[in-house]
């Protein structure tokens, strides 16, 4: 446990991201790792022609060594059609984290903001809230995104962007969506009443302007708690749409869809296709679900979350 | 009072289930070349589209198949132009079998530990019960089914000369029987219909297919079970009412039987309830992994045809079975709860 002494108040997100915490050091190095190959994902085809890695371009498949087990030329084997394993699981790091990255936000953001309003109104609208919520999430998430896609599927409405992403973006946030409503909703509903709320209201502030500036701050610790786990869920979802063909199309890479290509292999014995994209999902899911528990201890037992 | 409430409750979350799931399905799209296929004039879509009663409006659509869904109609397969409650009926079975094998292991490897991180939570067991957790949160549970596919179907046929080759511990990843012949259905267990028809062989073949799919589920839905029963019994054990059983001077076994455990019991039930339910829609990736013939890879059958019906269907049975679950485990909580009668 560490303490941090009152009077020297740093920001929620340095205290986060720094600070000694025995334990979460590798979780957290490990993290920045992953953060370290989502930003150079693209560019590793160039970085390696400088560092002596053996990087390939990640969609050139080379007919003449298919599904070839791992060596010193293809650190983690090729796939069926020659496609160099390494290289595409580190490109695919950038398309899951961005993918979950703006799902989350998005529906996260949106549902933050309904709960605040929802705690801030109380009444008929805080009901609705619920039961909404518990509409929402009494869908299994897998099912609630291949109903999306079958809904999606047909249309045509994201312009340029990719089709498929767009439609896991959403999946993404229909999920979140429920689960910040009702935490942000839970952290300040005890804060209805409270001197700040009231004074807001008297210095004439909007409603919107009190839910804004005053009411949601007071739940962003568990926001950011809760940021960090929904982010590595969303990694699982992306992955698992994509592993039954949902979202991101082979040959671009991406973790799901390229685990699904060794799923066929797997009993044959060709382990590396599947194996190597799986450990990056794992990889990225436990340090993300790391610093969930570090924002937790970090909050401390002032937070009240459920 | 109560009971009125939550029935009303419960209608209306049922109603909205069904709306939400509709419009997701519905709202968009035709899926007429999937039962036509795209080589057909425009009179034909447009006389099997009126012949579906999808140029009607969409409200009156909602109607037509909520009125039906009230006589338990979820509307055809638009390909086998089999009727979905009937292929839904006939795969419920199976995925309602592997989840409740899959609550079974848990209770066997995540209620034990979690009790014993309650009462000493700086323990070895505390420790692997929590690395456990930590291991079935991050692992995708396809990936993991198709590890143990890998370890333990593939790799013992390949232990060279001296050792093996061994016969593999588990079957390949191809449904409940791998090709034996089912036995007649009665519950639609294959365990329990092949015990009650007498053969113990395939009883024992059923259960030898399901291990690895509900281990592998177990394994990432268990976590939340172990950490609820950890804080449950950590919660119980102090509070003040153990405090006085100790001060009568009832023993530790007596106390942890009869006070802390029996306190701890109804939210890791709950938990386990909803765990159940969620886990009928939720084990779709790993029945798609092991080739398990439920309602999860109906689903994804359906899909990759653009049998809307069928994929509507499937979100609206696993949906509602979790709704009515959580309703009696409410009801049921309530029961026993003297406190929430208030």
């Amino acid at each position: 446990m560490t303490t941090i002494a009152p009077h020297r108040e740093r920001s929620l997100f340095a205290r986060v991201f720094t600070g000694p915490a025995a334990g979460i050091t590798i979780r957290r190095s490990l993290f920045f790792f992953m953060l370290f190959l989502a930003v150079i994902g693209p560019w590793i085809e160039s970085i390696g022609q400088w560092i002596p890695i053996p990087v390939y371009d990640p969609l050139r498949p080379d007919p003449f060594n298919p599904v070839s087990p791992p060596s010193a030329e293809h650190w983690f084997g090729t796939d069926t059609l020659g496609l160099d394993i390494f290289t595409r699981v580190i490109v695919a790091t950038r398309v899951d984290f961005t993918l979950a990255l703006i799902g989350v936000t998005l529906g996260g953001g949106l549902g933050c903001l309904a709960g605040a309003w929802a705690a801030y109104r109380r009444g008929w609208v805080d009901t609705v809230a619920l039961r909404f919520v518990e509409v929402v999430q009494s869908f299994p998430v897998l099912l609630l995104g291949l109903a999306l896609f079958a809904a999606l599927g047909p249309l045509d409405i994201f312009g340029p962007v990719d089709h498929g992403m767009a439609v896991l973006v959403i999946a993404i946030a229909m999920v979140n969506f429920p689960l910040y409503l009702r935490q942000v909703r839970s952290v300040l509903l005890p804060l209805t009443e409270a001197e700040f709320v009231q004074a807001a209201k008297c210095a004439g502030l909007g409603a919107w302007g009190i839910v804004w500036n005053h009411f949601l701050p007071n739940a962003r610790g568990q926001i950011l708690a809760l940021f960090a786990l929904t982010c590595a869920y969303a990694i699982q979802i992306i992955a698992g749409l994509s592993f039954i063909g949902l979202g991101i199309e082979p040959p671009n890479p991406e973790w799901g869809s390229m685990i699904k290509t060794g799923a066929t292999l797997i009993v044959q014995g060709h382990w590396w296709v599947s194996v190597f994209p799986g450990a990056a999902i794992v990889l990225s899911v436990y340090s993300l679900t790391g610093f969930s528990v570090r924002s937790e201890t970090v909050i401390g037992p002032g937070g009240t979350s459920t | 009072m109560f009971l009125v409430n939550r029935v009303a409750i419960l209608a209306v979350v049922l109603f909205a289930v069904v709306v939400i799931g509709f419009a997701i399905t519905r709202s968009t799209g035709t899926p007429l070349y999937a039962s036509l296929g795209v080589a057909v004039s425009e009179e034909i879509i447009q006389q099997r589209a009126e012949e579906m009663g999808l140029n009607d409006p969409i409200v009156v659509q909602f109607w037509t198949y909520f009125t039906a869904l009230a006589r338990g109609d979820l509307g055809s397969s638009r390909i086998s132009y089999i009727p979905v409650a009937e292929d839904i009926a006939l795969k419920l079975p199976a995925t309602a079998e592997m989840v409740f094998f899959t609550l079974v292991f848990s209770f066997v490897w995540a209620i034990p530990l979690g009790v014993r991180a309650g009462l000493r939570p700086e323990g070895k067991l505390a420790k692997l019960g929590e690395g456990m957790a930590q291991f079935g949160v991050s692992v995708p549970a396809f990936w993991l089914g198709l590890l143990f596919v890998f370890l333990l179907y593939f790799l013992p046929q390949r232990i060279p000369e001296p050792l093996g080759p061994l016969p593999s511990l588990f079957p390949p990843p191809l449904g409940r029987l791998g090709g034996a012949t089912p036995p007649d259905m009665v519950t639609g267990f294959y365990t329990v219909d092949a015990l009650l028809a007498g053969d113990i062989r395939l009883a024992w073949q059923s259960l030898w297919h399901l291990i690895l799919p509900a281990l592998t589920l177990s394994l990432t839905s268990g976590p939340p079970l172990f950490r609820v029963t950890r804080s449950a019994v950590s919660e119980a054990l102090s509070s003040p009412f153990v405090e006085a059983a100790y001060s009568y001077g009832l023993g530790r076994r007596t106390v942890l039987i009869r006070d802390v455990l029996r306190n701890a019991s109804p939210p890791v039930l709950n938990l386990a309830a909803m765990t159940f339910g969620y886990l009928i829609g939720g084990g779709v990736l790993v029945e798609v992994v092991f080739s398990w013939p439920g309602i999860g890879s109906y689903a994804v059958w359906a899909m990759n045809n653009s049998d809307y019906d069928a994929v509507l269907g499937v979100v609206i049975v696993a949906a509602v079975i979790y709704v009515i679950l959580y309703f009696i485990v409410d009801l049921i909580q309530f029961a026993m709860d003297p406190r929430l009668r208030d």
